[in-house]
C-alpha cells in the first residue's frame, strides 16, 4: 500500500472475493484515482483505527459491506462511529441486502448512506462512477479531529 | 200439580165462562133491540151510539164461543166448534174491516133491521174499524192461547195472545173513561168510536181471553194464601190502588167537565148573542117595510092620487104621478114590486109595469089585513105553485075605489136578496155560525136557511121537516125555545140557539155544528186522559212499590224482633240471607253479608235476589234451588259471586226452608273461601313445584334436629348413598360415619359460619357410598328455626351427587393444562420458524444475489474486454449467461419483496386513490414515454380504507403488466379509472393488449406462473401473485377479465 498518495484513501471492507475484485475493476474502469484500502473482514477494518490515531491520513469514505466474517459490518460501523478519529468519516454501506432491517439497523447506527449492489455489472460500474463522483470529488472530506 | 191448583183452575174457568156470557148478553139484547125498535138496548142510553147488528151479532157469537171453551181444555167437540166460531168472527171483522176502510157500506150489515135510528153523527148500523180490529185481535189471542200444552207456559203463543187480550181490556177501559168524560165530545171527533155496548163487550171479552191465555193457566202456581197480621195482603193494596185510581178518573172527570161546561157556556152564550143580534136586525127591517107601505096608505096626496086613477083611468097626469111615487118606492127601497091593486086584486099601476107576482090572488090573510086597516105582511108563499117565493107587504087605501071599496097598495119583496143576507154567515163571527128562519105550517117545519152555491154565491133554500121530527128546526118549530142540542134538518149534529123573532111567526136558528164547538174540548178530552192514566199509572207503581218495601220491612222488623235468632243471625261471621220464597225477594241480611259481598242494607232489603246479580253464574242459583226444593236442605255447595265492586269471591253456601210468619224463606249461609281457596291452590302449585325440582335435579333432602341430633333423610339422600331410607339410623351419626375425615374440617368450618351468620350454608365435600367409593356431594342447607337464645333447633339441606360433575371438571383442567403446553410448544416452533425464514431471507438476499453478481461482472468483463477473441456465438453465450443473472438476480428481488408482504404490517388509513394512481403514473413516466404508451386515468374522488404502500404496490405491477402485454408493433393504451360504489372503492386498470384465456383467470395469479413466452415477454411470474397477495391482505380481492386479442382488465376491490 502506497502512503505516498497525492488523493486521499477510500476503505472498502469487503469480503467477497470476486466483489472485490469486481468493484476494484469499475473503480479501474472509472479511472479512479484515489487509493483504495482494502479489509477483507471486520477485524481487518478494525484494525485501520489505530493506524489513523497514529497520523494516517483518514479515508475520504468508507464503503462497508453488511455480511462480513469474523466482525460483521453493524459492528464494524458502531465502533467506527465510537471512535474518535473515524465517527466523522462517512461510511457507505454498500451491501447486496435490500432488507429494510438491515437499512433501518445501518441508518440506526449512523450510516451515511446505503446502496444496494446492482446484479448487473453495468449498473455497478455505474454505481460506483457516482460514489466516486460524489465521495471524492464533490464532498468535502470530514476533517481530522483537532486532538488525537 | 198441587190439589188447590184444580180448584183455582175451575173458579177460573167459571169467571172465563161469564166473561164470555156477558158480552153475548149484550150482543143479543142490541140485536133484539134492533128487531124490536128498542134503541135504549142498543145504545144503553138516550144519545148514544147504538150497537151496529153486525157488531151485535158478532159479539154473540165470540161471547158464546168463549164461554164454550173457557180453559182450552173442554171436550174436543166444543173446543173445536168454539175455534171455528172464531174464526167466523175474524172472517166477518176482516171483511167489515175492509169494507170500513174504503168507506163502502154494507146493507147487509143491518141484518134486515131497520136501521132507523138517526141520532146526531154519521151513519149507523154499521161495524166501525176500531170495533173490527178488536175483533181480530180477540180472535187472534183466543186461538193463540188455545191448543198449547199447559206445561209450556212460557210459549210465545200464550205471552202474545195474553198481551193482546189485555192491551184490548186497557184500550177499552180507557175508552170507557173518555166517554164518561164526554161522549158527545169523543163522539163528534172524525174517528167514530165504538158504541157503549160494544165497549162494555169488549172489555168483557178481553178480560176473559186474558185470564184464559195467563201463563199461570193450566198449571198455576202456588199462591199461599196465608194470613200475615200487620202486613197488607193483596186486597188491601188493591183496594188502595183502585180507590186511587177512581179518585184520579173521578178529579179528571170533574176537571174537564167543569172545563168543558164553561166553553160551552161560552159558545152558548156566543150563539145567543148572534141570535138576538140576527132577530133584532130581522125586526127592524120588518117594521121597516110595514112602515113603509102605513107610510103610502096614510099618505093624503097618495090617497088622492089613488082615488084619482081608480076613478078615472083616462086621468094620465094622476096616472103619471103615481107612477113615480110608486117607481121611487120601488127603486128606492129595493122592492121587487109595487103595484096599486083594486079590490079584485088587479094591478092597476106597478113598477116596474109588468105583472107583478102578487097579482090576482090575495089570499085569505091578506083581505084580513086590509080588513083590520093596517099595514100587513103577506108571509113567504108561492103566487103560483111551484113558482118563486115571495114575501109581500100590503095595506088598504080605503075609499078610493068609485065602489067605495078600499084599494091595496101591494110592495113585493125578493127574499133571496132582502131576506138572505140575514141568515148568512156573519162576517165577525167565530166558526161556521149557521142561521134559518123557520115557521110552523100546518104539520110540517117550513125552514127557511141560505145554502152555499158551488159558484161561491148564497142561494135561499126551503126545507120542510115534519114537525114532530128531532131536527132543531122541527123543536123551534114546536115552540122550544133557547138553546138546543141535536141535529139539523141536514142531519149535522149542531148546538143551536132558538129565538123567536117578535112580531112574526118566525124563528130565528142559529146553530153550530158540534163537531166545531167540541173540537177544543176533544183536544182538552184526551190530554186528561193521557193525564189520568199517567197518574193512574203513576199511582200503581207507587202503590206496589210501597207496599214491597213496607212489607220487607215489616218482615224485617218482625224478623228482627226475634232476639235469639237476629243474634245468631247478626253475629255469624258468614254472610247470612233470608229470602222470601215466592218472590225471592230479600227480606233480611246480616253484617256478614254486607261485609263479603260490599252491599248496603238498604240496597238489597226489598229487592229480588236474582236481580241484584251477585251469582256469577245464575245457574248455580238455579241448581241451589232445585236442591233446596228436592231435598229441602243444601249444605257446602260451592259457588261464585261478585261483589259490588266486582271482585269475584269463591263461597260454600248452606242453605234450607225456614218458617217466617207462616210463609216459607230461604235462609242462606255463604262463607267466603275465597283466601282458603288461594291458599290451598297456591300450596298445591308450590308443592309441585318442589317435587318437580327435586325429580329432576337429583336433590337428596334432609332435615337435621340439631339439638336432639335426629336426621329426617329423603328417600333419595339414602338412595344417592346406595341405601333405602329405613335402611339407615335417622341420626346425625350416619352422615358423620359416611363423610370423608379430610372434608370434615371444611364442613364443620362452613356450617359454624353459617349458624353464626345466618347466611346459608354451602359445601362440597365426599361421602362414602355403600359400594366403598367416594361420591362428591354439594350440600346446601339453611337454618329454619332457632330458639331464643338464637340456638339452631331447625336445619334443612338439599344434598346434591357432583361426583360426574367435579370429575368431568378434573379433565377440563387436564385438558387445558395439556392445550396450553402444546400451545406453548407450538409458540416457540413458530418462533423459530420465522427466525428461520429470516434468516433464509437475510440469505438469500445476501449469498444468493453475491454469486449472481460475480456470474454477471465477470461475464460482462468478459463481454468488454475479451469480446474480440471470441467468435459470435461464443459472445451470444456469454450475452446469455449475462442477462440469465440478470433475471435471477430480479426474481430474487421479487421473491423478496413477496416473503416481505407477510413480514410487512399492513395499515388500514383513509386513502386517495386517486392521488396513489396519480403517482404510480407518474412514477412510471418515463418508461411510458419511451415505449409511446398512453395512461388515461378517469378519477371518482374514491376513498379506500387501505395500506397506501401496499396499494401503491398493487398498483405499480399492475401497471407495469398492463404496459407489457401491448400488441407486438403497436404502443401500450391503459386506461386507469376509480369508483366508489356500494361501500366499495374499485380500481379497474384497463389495457388494449394482447389479453389472455379466461381459463388461466386463476393461474395467472399464482406465483410463478408465464402465460408469455419470456422472451416476447420477460417477468418473473411474481408480479401478479404479488398484486392478489397484497390485495389481499387489505382486506380486498382482485379480478381478471379478457380473451385473447381483447385486451385485459384487472379490477381490485377494497374496503371504503
Amino acid at each position: 500500500m502506497s502512503n505516498e498518495s497525492a488523493f486521499a484513501p477510500i476503505l472498502l471492507v469487503e469480503d467477497n472475493p470476486a466483489d472485490l475484485e469486481l468493484t476494484l475493476l469499475a473503480f479501474r474502469r472509472r479511472r479512479f484515482a484515489n487509493p483504495v484500502l482494502v479489509a477483507r473482514d471486520g477485524e481487518e477494518a478494525l484494525a485501520f483505527l489505530p493506524r489513523w490515531e497514529t497520523g494516517e491520513p483518514l479515508p475520504l469514505v468508507v464503503l462497508l459491506d453488511l455480511k462480513l466474517p469474523k466482525v460483521d459490518g453493524h459492528e464494524v460501523l458502531r465502533t467506527f462511529r465510537a471512535h474518535p478519529a473515524a465517527r466523522r468519516v462517512p461510511v457507505v454501506v454498500l451491501t447486496s441486502s435490500s432488507e429494510e432491517g438491515d437499512v433501518a439497523l445501518a441508518y440506526d447506527l449512523g450510516a451515511t448512506s446505503y446502496l444496494v449492489k446492482p446484479v448487473d455489472f453495468e449498473q455497478f460500474t455505474r454505481l460506483t462512477a457516482l460514489i466516486e463522483a460524489y465521495w471524492c470529488g464533490a464532498n468535502v472530506p470530514a476533517p481530522r479531529p483537532a486532538v488525537p | 200439580m198441587r190439589d188447590g191448583q184444580g180448584a183455582s183452575g175451575r173458579s177460573r174457568a167459571r169467571f172465563v165462562r161469564a166473561c164470555g156470557v156477558l158480552p153475548a148478553f149484550v150482543g143479543l139484547g142490541a140485536l133484539v133491540g134492533w128487531a124490536f125498535d128498542l134503541p135504549v138496548l142498543t145504545t144503553f142510553g138516550t144519545g148514544l151510539l147504538p150497537v151496529a147488528p153486525s157488531t151485535a151479532a158478532l159479539l154473540l157469537l165470540s161471547g158464546v164461543a168463549l164461554a164454550g171453551d173457557p180453559d182450552g181444555r173442554g171436550p174436543g167437540v166444543s173446543r173445536r166448534a168454539s175455534a171455528s166460531t172464531w174464526g167466523i168472527v175474524a172472517v166477518l171483522a176482516c171483511i167489515f174491516l175492509a169494507a170500513a176502510t174504503v168507506g163502502y157500506r154494507i146493507e147487509a150489515e143491518h141484518l134486515g133491521f131497520p136501521a132507523n135510528c138517526t141520532p146526531p153523527g154519521p151513519p149507523l148500523g154499521h161495524m166501525v174499524p176500531v170495533t173490527a180490529v178488536t175483533f181480530l185481535v180477540l180472535a187472534a189471542a183466543f186461538l193463540l192461547s188455545s191448543g198449547v200444552p199447559a206445561a209450556s207456559q212460557a210459549s210465545w203463543r200464550r205471552r202474545g195472545a195474553w198481551i193482546g187480550a189485555w192491551s184490548v181490556v186497557a184500550f177499552y177501559l180507557v175508552l170507557l173513561v173518555v166517554f164518561s168524560y164526554g161522549f158527545l165530545v169523543a163522539v163528534s171527533g172524525p174517528v167514530l168510536p165504538p158504541a157503549l155496548g160494544t165497549v162494555f163487550g169488549f172489555v168483557l171479552l178481553g178480560t176473559g181471553l186474558a185470564l184464559r191465555a195467563a201463563p199461570g193457566a193450566g198449571a198455576g202456581k202456588p199462591v199461599p194464601s196465608v194470613a200475615r197480621p200487620g202486613v197488607p195482603g193483596v186486597g188491601a193494596v188493591a183496594t188502595v190502588f183502585a180507590l186511587l185510581a177512581l179518585g184520579i178518573v173521578v178529579a179528571g172527570f170533574v176537571f174537564f167537565r167543569g172545563a168543558e161546561e164553561r166553553y160551552r157556556g161560552s159558545v152558548e152564550r156566543q150563539l145567543e148573542f148572534e141570535a138576538s143580534l140576527r132577530a133584532e136586525a130581522l125586526e127592524r127591517w120588518r117594521g121597516e117595510r110595514l112602515a113603509d107601505a102605513d107610510l103610502l096608505r096614510t099618505n093624503p096626496a097618495f090617497v088622492a092620487l089613488c082615488r084619482r086613477v081608480l076613478r078615472d083611468p083616462p086621468d094620465e097626469e094622476a096616472r103619471f104621478l103615481l107612477g113615480a111615487w110608486l117607481d121611487g118606492l120601488q127603486r128606492g127601497r129595493g122592492y121587487l114590486w109595487a103595484a096599486l091593486l083594486d079590490s079584485q086584486g088587479r094591478a092597476r099601476l106597478s113598477s116596474p109595469p109588468s105583472a107583478g107576482p102578487g097579482e090576482g090572488a090575495p089570499g085569505l090573510p091578506f083581505l084580513a089585513a086590509i080588513a083590520a086597516g093596517n099595514a100587513a105582511m103577506l108571509d113567504f108563499h108561492r103566487d103560483v105553485p111551484g113558482g118563486p117565493v115571495h114575501l109581500s107587504v100590503m095595506a088598504a087605501v080605503p075609499g078610493v075605489e068609485p065602489s067605495g071599496k078600499p084599494a091595496l097598495v101591494l110592495l113585493a119583496i125578493d127574499p133571496s136578496a132582502r131576506v138572505l143576507p140575514f141568515l148568512a154567515e156573519h162576517p165577525g163571527s167565530a166558526g161556521s155560525h149557521g142561521a134559518s128562519l123557520v115557521r110552523r105550517e100546518g104539520d110540517v117545519a117550513d125552514v127557511f136557511e141560505s145554502l152555499g152555491t158551488p159558484d161561491g154565491g148564497r142561494v135561499l133554500v126551503r126545507r120542510a121537516p115534519p114537525v114532530s121530527s128531532d131536527a132543531v128546526e122541527a123543536r123551534a118549530a114546536r115552540g122550544e125555545q133557547g138553546v138546543v142540542m141535536g141535529a139539523d134538518a141536514n142531519g149535522t149534529a149542531v148546538l143551536a140557539v132558538l129565538h123567536p123573532v117578535r112580531g112574526s111567526p118566525w124563528v130565528l136558528v142559529v146553530r153550530s155544528p158540534l163537531a166545531e164547538v167540541f173540537s177544543a174540548s176533544r183536544t182538552r178530552l184526551w190530554g186528561t186522559v193521557f193525564v189520568v192514566l199517567l197518574l193512574v199509572a203513576g199511582a200503581g207503581a207507587g202503590v206496589s212499590a210501597l207496599w214491597k218495601r213496607e212489607e220487607s220491612h215489616l218482615l224485617h222488623e218482625r224478623f228482627a224482633s226475634d232476639e235469639r235468632f237476629r243474634k245468631v243471625f247478626e253475629t255469624s261471621p258468614d254472610a247470612v240471607t233470608l229470602t222470601r220464597v215466592e218472590d225471592g225477594v230479600l227480606v233480611a241480611a246480616n253484617e256478614g253479608f254486607r261485609r263479603i259481598l260490599e252491599y248496603s242494607g238498604e240496597e238489597v232489603l226489598g229487592r229480588v235476589a236474582a236481580e241484584l246479580g251477585f251469582w256469577r253464574n245464575p245457574g248455580e242459583r238455579e241448581a241451589l234451588v232445585d236442591e233446596l226444593r228436592r231435598t229441602g236442605l243444601v249444605e257446602n255447595l260451592e259457588s261464585t259471586f261478585v261483589t259490588r265492586s266486582g271482585n269475584e269471591i269463591v263461597c260454600l253456601l248452606s242453605a234450607s226452608f225456614v218458617e217466617l210468619d207462616g210463609r216459607p224463606h230461604v235462609l242462606i249461609l255463604s262463607r267466603d273461601i275465597t283466601g282458603r281457596k288461594r291458599a290451598e291452590e297456591e300450596l298445591r302449585v308450590e308443592q309441585e313445584r318442589l317435587d318437580l325440582a327435586v325429580t329432576a335435579t337429583g336433590l337428596g333432602l334432609y332435615d337435621w334436629n340439631v339439638r336432639s341430633g335426629a336426621v329426617l333423610f329423603g328417600d333419595r339422600w339414602a338412595a344417592m348413598f346406595g341405601y333405602r331410607v329405613d335402611e339407615l339410623a335417622p341420626h346425625f351419626s350416619t352422615w358423620l360415619e359416611r363423610v370423608h375425615p379430610d372434608d370434615l374440617p371444611a364442613s364443620r368450618k362452613a356450617a359454624e359460619d353459617a349458624f353464626r351468620d345466618g347466611t346459608p350454608y354451602s359445601c362440597e365435600y365426599r361421602m362414602r357410598h355403600r359400594d366403598g367409593s367416594w361420591r362428591w356431594i354439594l350440600d346446601q342447607g339453611r337454618i329454619v328455626t332457632r330458639d331464643e337464645q338464637g340456638e339452631v333447633i331447625r336445619f334443612v339441606g338439599a344434598n346434591l351427587d357432583i361426583t360426574e360433575r367435579r370429575q368431568a371438571a378434573e379433565r377440563i383442567r387436564g385438558m387445558n393444562a395439556e392445550l396450553e403446553r402444546r400451545v406453548a410448544e407450538r409458540t416457540v416452533q413458530l418462533a423459530s420458524s420465522v427466525r428461520e425464514l429470516e434468516a433464509f431471507s437475510y440469505s438469500l438476499a445476501h449469498d444468493l444475489k453475491t454469486p449472481l453478481r460475480a456470474i454477471a461482472g465477470y461475464a460482462t468483463l468478459l463481454e468488454k474486454d475479451q469480446g474480440a477473441r471470441l467468435d459470435d456465438e461464443g459472445r451470444s453465450w456469454l450475452a446469455k449467461v449475462r442477462s440469465g443473472a440478470v433475471t435471477m438476480g430480479q426474481l430474487i428481488e421479487e421473491l423478496l419483496e413477496y416473503s416481505r408482504l407477510d413480514r410487512r404490517e399492513m395499515r388500514a388509513e383513509r386513502v386517495d386513490v386517486d392521488a396513489v394512481v396519480r403517482a404510480v403514473v407518474a412514477s412510471r413516466d418515463e418508461e411510458i414515454r419511451s415505449k409511446g404508451g398512453v395512461v388515461r386515468i378517469v378519477p371518482g374522488g374514491t376513498q379506500a380504507t387501505a395500506d397506501p404502500v401496499g396499494l401503491e404496490l398493487a398498483l405499480c405491477h399492475l401497471l407495469d403488466n398492463a404496459l407489457k402485454f401491448h400488441v407486438p408493433g403497436k404502443s401500450a393504451e391503459v386506461t386507469v379509472t376509480t369508483s366508489n360504489p356500494a361501500g366499495r372503492a374499485v380500481v379497474v386498470v384497463r389495457d388494449e393488449g394482447i389479453g389472455f384465456d379466461l381459463k388461466y383467470h386463476d393461474r395467472i395469479f399464482e406465483i410463478f406462473q408465464r402465460l408469455g413466452r419470456l422472451e416476447e415477454y420477460p417477468g418473473t411470474g411474481v408480479g401478479l401473485a404479488l398484486v392478489r397477495r397484497v390485495v389481499q391482505r387489505m382486506g380486498g380481492s382482485v379480478r381478471a377479465e379478457s380473451a385473447p386479442g381483447a385486451g385485459a382488465t384487472f379490477t381490485i376491490e377494497l374496503p371504503s
